[in-house]
C-alpha cells in the first residue's frame, strides 16, 4: 500500500509538475489537531506563529486540541482526549484501574519537526512525536511526505509506528517496542519512539470549489484499544473521506465518514498572533507638529529669557498636561534648561510605549519655548523609568511628513538608560489621574477535573489603584461570584503542604473575595536597577511580604533579578484572616531573563517555592511584536514524583493576549493565560502583581523599537 | 453533558477573558473624545446631522443645505467635506495645523487628514491609517497628461512599516457642474488610474481653477474606498 501510494504520488508529480507554481491550498488540521487529513498526519507545517484551537470529534473520542507553530519547523501541540463508553464491555467484572472510568480522559503532548520543505519535485517532509509524554495511551511516532500539485492538489504519505503502525503493519524495521513504565506520568517515554510495528498511511486532499476541500485518507490506526478491546466504536474500514468548509482565515469546519461506521466533525479556530486582525490601531489622530519660526525670520521667538521666570516651569508642566490630557497620559516631572527639555510621564492608554511617547513629542512640540532643541521623553510605569528617548526638534519638524518618517527619526533618535529624575525637576500637582478603578466581568476556569473537565464560574471584578505618593501604592481587587461553582473530584492528595490544590476549596467559601490588598513601593535604585517591596494580601491564597530587586540594563539582551517573601496561607473564606491554615513559607527565586532578539526569549527562575520545595523552572517564550507571547514551562524541583503526584512536575503553557489585538483599539490591558494539564503543590509560584519585569514592560530598547513606527501614529 | 456544548463554553470563556466590556476610569477602558478645541466642538454642534446625508432633491433638505451652507459662510472658517463609506465617515474637517507645506485638518473626533495643495498624504485616526506616501504635486495632476508614480505606507497587524508601489496614468475628462454644499461649480476634471501589486484604483480630480483643487476622490488604502474631498469653505 505504501508504495503503491508513493508510486502515484510520484507519478502525479511527474504529470503535474508542467502546472505553473500557483498558491499552495492552505494546510489544515485533523481531528487531532495538528497539520494533517483527516484522523492522519501531514508532512505540512501551519504557517509560522498561528495559533489553533481544535475540536474533533467522532465515536465517542473527542479531542481539544491547542497547537502553536512555534518556529516555520517545529509545533507543538497540547491535547485534551475523552474517550466515552470506556469501561462499558469490560465493568462489571474488571472495574479496577483505568477501567473504573466510564469516560476516560487524558492529556497529550505532541511535537513535529518538518526536516524537508516543499520544492519543485520534493514533498515536506515532517517527523512527528505524538503523545509522548505520560500514559502514552495514544503515543505514535511518524514521517510523512507531503506535496502539493497546482492550487487544488495535495498527496500525502506516511510511515507510523505505535498507535499509528497498529493497521496494515508492514514488520518492524527498528526491532520491538518496549513497554512503557509511566509510573505517575511526566516522563519522555523515548525508549518506544519509532519501535515496534510499522504501517504506512497516506491521503488525499483537493479543493473542488472556493472555500471547500474534499479529503480521503487511508488510516494505520487500528483503534485496538477502543474499537477491539472496549466496543468504542466499530472499525470497519481503513477509509475515511469527507469535506472541509473554511469560510474565512479564522474558521474551519469538517464533516467526514470514519472508518465505514461513523460520523466525525472537527472544528478549528485558527489565529495569527502576529497580525492583528484589524491591522493599524485606532484611537483619536495626534496633533500635528508645530514648527517653530526660522530663526532669521524671527530671531525673538529663541528668547532663553523664559528660564528665569519664576513661574515658567509651573505654567509649561500644566500646559503639556492639558495637550495630553485626552490620550490619558499624565507628565510626571518636567525638567528644562534653556536647549533641553525632559520630560517623565505615565502613559495609561497605549499598548505601543512608542506611541505615547510620539504623542509626547507632539505636545512639546506644540508648548515648550522655541530655545529648546532637544526632547528628552521618559516613560514612567510605577514610577520606574527604563529608557530615556531623546529627539531633536528639528528633526520632528522637518521628517513628520516625508516618505519614511518612522526610519527616518529612529535613525537620529538615542535611546539610552534615564536614571533617576534631574535633581531640578518640577512635579505636575494635578492629583486627579493617581486613582483609578475598574469593574469588569471575571470568570475562571476549572479544567481536566476526571470528571467534569471543564468547569466554568463567572462574576464581576472590582480594582482599584491609589498612588499614595511618588511610587507608592495602595490597590486592591474583589470579586464576587454569581453564576457556578467547581466541583473537585478526587486528585488532591500529595505529601506536600497544600499550597495550590484546595483552589477549588477558595472559589467555593470565597464566593465575594477580597483577592489582593497591598501597598506596593517602586524605587529607582540604581541607573539599571529596581526595587520593589509589597505588603499584604498579595493573592487569593497567600499574604505577607515580598520583595524584589531587578537589574535590566536598557540597551541589553538579558536581564537579572532576585525576589524573597514571607507569606502565610490566607482563609478560604476570601478574608483577612491567616488561622485556618497555620502554614508560613519563606520562598523567592533568583531569575535570569535572556532575549534571542529573533522575538524567542528564555527565563530561569531557581529558588525555593511555596511547598518549601527547592528547584528550578525555565519558560521558553516566543514573543510578537504587538504584544502576544506564547510559551511553555517545566519546574523541576526536590519533591519527588510520588509527593508531586500524577504528572510528576510542574509545567504548562503560557499566554499574554493583549486585548488591543481583538478591539484594534489602544489598551494597554494583557490577559494572561496559563494552562497546565496538573494544577498541584509541588513548584508552585507566589503570584504577586506588577512585580519589576512586567512593570518595566515597554521601556527597554527592545520594547520601543519594536513598535517603533507608532511614534508616528 | 454533550462535548460540542463543552466547547462552546470553552470560547464563550476565552472571549468573555479577552474582550467583554467594562467600567471604569482607567483610560484603557474610557471612551474618550474632543473638547479641549473649542472651535472644533462649534463645529460639532453644526454638523450634527449633516442634511448633506440626507435626499438633496427633497425642498425641506434643500432648504436645510442652503441654511446649512449660510451658517458656515458666516463663520467664516475654511472648511473641507470629508467623507468615506467603507470607514462609515463623514464630517466636517477644520485646519489643525501645518508644516512644510502640509495642511492637517481634523474632525471633532480627531480624525485628521494631512493634505499638501490638495493631495491627501497622510491621515490619523481612521484605524487602517496612510501613514506616509510620496504622491505626484498638484501641478502634475492638473496637467491631466503623462504617468505618475504613487507610494503608499502603512502600518501592519505587528505595527512594521508596509509600502505598497503604483504606477499611474493621468487623463483628461469632460468638464463638470458640480455642488458643493448648495453652492455650484465649473469644473475641469482629471482621473488618474493607478496599478500595482495590491490592485489597482483610480484618483479624481475636480479643478474649479488652474490647480485650484475643489472637489477630489483620492485613494486611501487597499481594500477601502476612496476618500471624498470637497472644500467647502476657503
Amino acid at each position: 500500500m505504501y508504495t503503491k501510494l508513493m508510486a502515484i504520488a510520484i507519478m502525479a508529480a511527474g504529470l503535474l509538475s508542467v502546472c505553473p507554481v500557483l498558491a499552495q491550498m492552505a494546510p489544515s488540521t485533523n481531528l487531532s489537531g495538528e497539520s494533517g487529513i483527516i484522523d492522519m498526519p501531514s508532512g505540512v507545517s501551519m504557517p509560522d506563529g498561528w495559533l489553533t484551537l481544535n475540536y474533533g470529534r467522532f465515536g465517542g473520542i473527542g479531542r481539544t486540541t491547542l497547537s502553536f507553530q512555534i518556529s516555520p519547523r517545529l509545533s507543538g501541540s497540547f491535547r485534551y482526549v475523552g474517550i466515552r463508553n470506556w469501561n462499558a464491555e469490560v465493568c462489571p467484572p474488571k472495574c479496577s484501574g483505568a477501567n473504573a472510568f466510564e469516560t476516560y480522559y487524558d492529556r497529550n503532548f505532541d511535537l513535529r519537526y518538518q526536516i524537508l520543505d516543499e520544492g519543485k519535485y520534493l514533498p515536506s517532509v515532517t517527523i512527528g512525536l505524538q503523545d509522548f509524554i505520560g500514559t502514552s495511551l495514544s503515543s505514535a511516532e511518524y514521517i510523512a511526505a507531503t506535496k502539493n500539485f497546482g492550487d487544488r492538489l495535495r498527496v500525502t504519505a506516511g510511515l507510523g509506528f505505535g498507535r499509528l503502525g497498529s493497521y496494515g503493519s508492514i514488520g518492524k524495521p527498528f526491532g520491538d517496542r518496549p513497554p512503557i513504565e509511566f509510573g505517575l506520568g511526566g516522563t519522555v517515554n523515548a525508549g518506544q519512539w519509532f519501535r515496534g510495528k510499522a504501517a504506512p498511511f497516506g491521503g488525499i486532499e483537493y479543493k473542488f470549489a472556493d472555500k471547500w476541500v474534499f479529503k480521503v485518507e487511508y488510516s494505520s490506526n487500528a483503534y485496538r484499544a477502543e474499537a477491539e478491546n472496549r466496543g468504542v466504536f466499530d472499525r470497519a474500514s481503513p477509509l475515511n473521506f469527507g469535506v472541509e468548509y473554511q469560510g474565512n482565515a479564522n474558521l474551519r469546519a469538517g464533516v467526514y465518514s470514519l472508518y465505514g461506521s461513523e460520523v466525525g466533525v472537527n472544528l478549528t479556530i485558527l489565529l495569527n498572533p502576529a497580525q492583528r486582525p484589524a491591522g493599524g490601531v485606532g484611537g483619536v489622530g495626534p496633533i500635528p507638529i508645530k514648527p517653530r519660526p526660522a530663526y532669521a525670520s524671527n530671531p525673538a521667538m529663541y528668547t532663553t529669557d523664559w528660564v528665569d521666570q519664576p513661574n515658567s516651569k509651573p505654567v509649561l508642566i500644566n500646559g503639556l498636561n492639558k495637550n495630553l490630557e485626552r490620550e490619558a497620559i499624565y507628565v510626571e516631572s518636567l525638567s528644562v534648561t534653556t536647549h533641553t527639555a525632559q520630560v517623565r510621564f505615565r502613559n495609561t492608554l497605549y499598548d505601543a510605549s512608542a506611541q505615547a511617547v510620539g504623542r509626547v513629542a507632539r505636545a512639546m512640540a506644540l508648548t515648550l519655548p522655541s530655545s529648546i532643541d532637544t526632547f528628552e521623553i521618559v516613560p514612567l510605569s510605577n514610577g520606574l523609568a527604563g529608557a530615556k528617548v531623546t529627539v531633536r526638534r528639528s528633526d520632528l519638524e522637518r521628517l513628520e511628513f516625508t516618505p519614511d518618517p518612522a526610519g527616518s527619526l529612529l535613525a537620529s533618535t538615542v535611546i539610552a538608560p534615564a536614571g533617576t529624575a534631574p535633581r531640578d525637576s518640577t512635579y505636575s500637582t494635578d492629583r486627579h489621574a493617581r486613582f483609578n478603578w475598574t469593574l469588569t466581568p471575571w470568570a475562571q476556569t476549572m479544567l481536566f477535573d476526571p470528571a467534569e473537565p471543564l468547569q466554568i464560574i463567572g462574576g464581576a471584578s472590582l480594582r482599584a489603584k491609589y498612588e499614595i505618593t511618588r511610587g507608592v501604592y495602595l490597590s486592591g481587587s474583589v470579586t464576587q461570584t454569581l453564576l457556578g461553582d467547581f466541583i473537585l473530584h478526587g486528585g488532591g492528595e500529595s505529601s506536600l503542604p497544600r499550597v495550590r490544590s484546595r483552589a477549588a476549596s477558595y472559589y467555593a467559601d470565597g464566593q465575594t473575595a477580597i483577592t489582593t490588598l497591598t501597598i506596593a513601593a517602586y524605587r529607582q535604585l540604581g541607573r539599571e536597577l529596581y526595587g520593589r517591596v509589597t505588603v499584604g494580601y498579595l493573592e487569593q491564597m497567600f499574604g505577607g511580604i515580598s520583595t524584589e530587586v531587578l537589574y535590566q540594563p536598557v540597551n541589553s539582551r538579558w536581564a537579572i533579578g532576585a525576589d524573597l517573601n514571607y507569606v502565610a496561607q490566607r482563609n478560604t473564606d476570601g478574608g483577612f484572616g491567616f488561622d485556618q491554615f497555620d502554614y508560613r513559607v519563606l520562598t523567592g527565586h533568583v531569575s535570569g531573563y535572556y532575549d534571542f532578539g529573533n522575538g524567542y526569549d528564555v527565563r530561569l527562575d531557581v529558588g525555593r517555592y511555596l511547598a518549601g520545595d527547592v528547584g528550578g523552572t525555565v519558560t521558553l517564550m516566543r514573543n510578537f511584536s504587538n504584544g502576544w507571547k506564547i510559551g511553555a514551562f517545566v519546574t523541576k524541583t526536590n519533591a519527588s514524583a510520588e509527593a508531586f503526584g500524577e504528572g510528576s512536575f510542574d509545567k504548562g503553557i503560557v499566554m499574554q493576549i493583549p486585548l488591543t489585538y481583538f478591539t484594534g483599539k489602544p489598551s494597554r490591558t494583557v490577559r494572561p493565560f496559563v494552562l497546565r494539564p496538573l494544577s498541584r503543590d509541588g513548584g508552585a509560584r507566589l503570584q504577586v502583581n506588577d512585580r519589576l519585569r512586567d512593570t518595566l514592560r515597554g521601556t527597554t530598547e527592545d520594547g520601543l523599537t519594536q513598535q517603533w513606527g507608532r511614534f508616528w501614529k | 453533558m454533550g462535548t460540542i456544548l463543552e466547547m462552546r463554553y470553552l470560547l464563550v470563556a476565552l472571549a468573555a477573558a479577552v474582550t467583554l466590556s467594562a467600567c471604569g476610569n482607567d483610560p484603557s477602558f474610557k471612551a474618550y473624545g474632543g473638547g479641549a478645541y473649542p472651535l472644533l466642538a462649534a463645529i460639532k454642534a453644526k454638523t450634527s446631522p449633516l442634511p448633506i446625508l440626507a435626499d438633496p432633491n427633497d425642498p425641506a433638505t434643500r432648504a436645510g443645505i442652503l441654511n446649512f451652507r449660510a451658517g458656515l459662510q458666516k463663520q467664516g472658517q475654511p472648511l473641507i467635506l470629508a467623507s468615506n463609506a467603507s470607514l462609515k465617515f463623514g464630517t466636517l474637517l477644520a485646519p489643525f495645523g501645518g508644516s512644510n507645506g502640509v495642511e492637517t485638518w481634523s474632525s471633532t473626533g480627531y480624525q485628521t487628514i494631512s493634505l499638501r495643495d490638495g493631495m491627501m498624504v497622510a491621515t490619523r485616526g481612521f484605524g487602517s491609517d496612510l501613514m506616509s506616501s510620496v504622491l505626484p504635486s498638484t501641478a502634475t495632476i492638473a496637467a491631466a497628461h503623462g504617468t505618475t508614480s504613487r507610494r503608499y505606507s502603512y502600518l501592519d497587524g505587528a505595527d512594521k512599516p508596509q509600502s505598497f508601489d503604483f504606477t499611474c496614468q493621468l487623463a483628461p475628462a469632460p468638464p463638470e457642474s458640480i455642488e458643493v454644499v448648495a453652492k455650484l461649480y465649473a469644473t475641469r476634471k482629471v482621473t488618474e488610474a493607478c496599478s500595482g501589486s495590491q490592485g489597482s484604483f483610480t484618483n479624481e480630480y475636480w479643478f474649479d481653477h488652474g490647480t485650484n483643487l475643489r472637489q477630489s476622490k483620492q485613494f486611501i488604502a487597499p481594500k477601502l474606498n476612496n476618500m471624498f474631498l470637497q472644500r467647502v469653505i476657503d
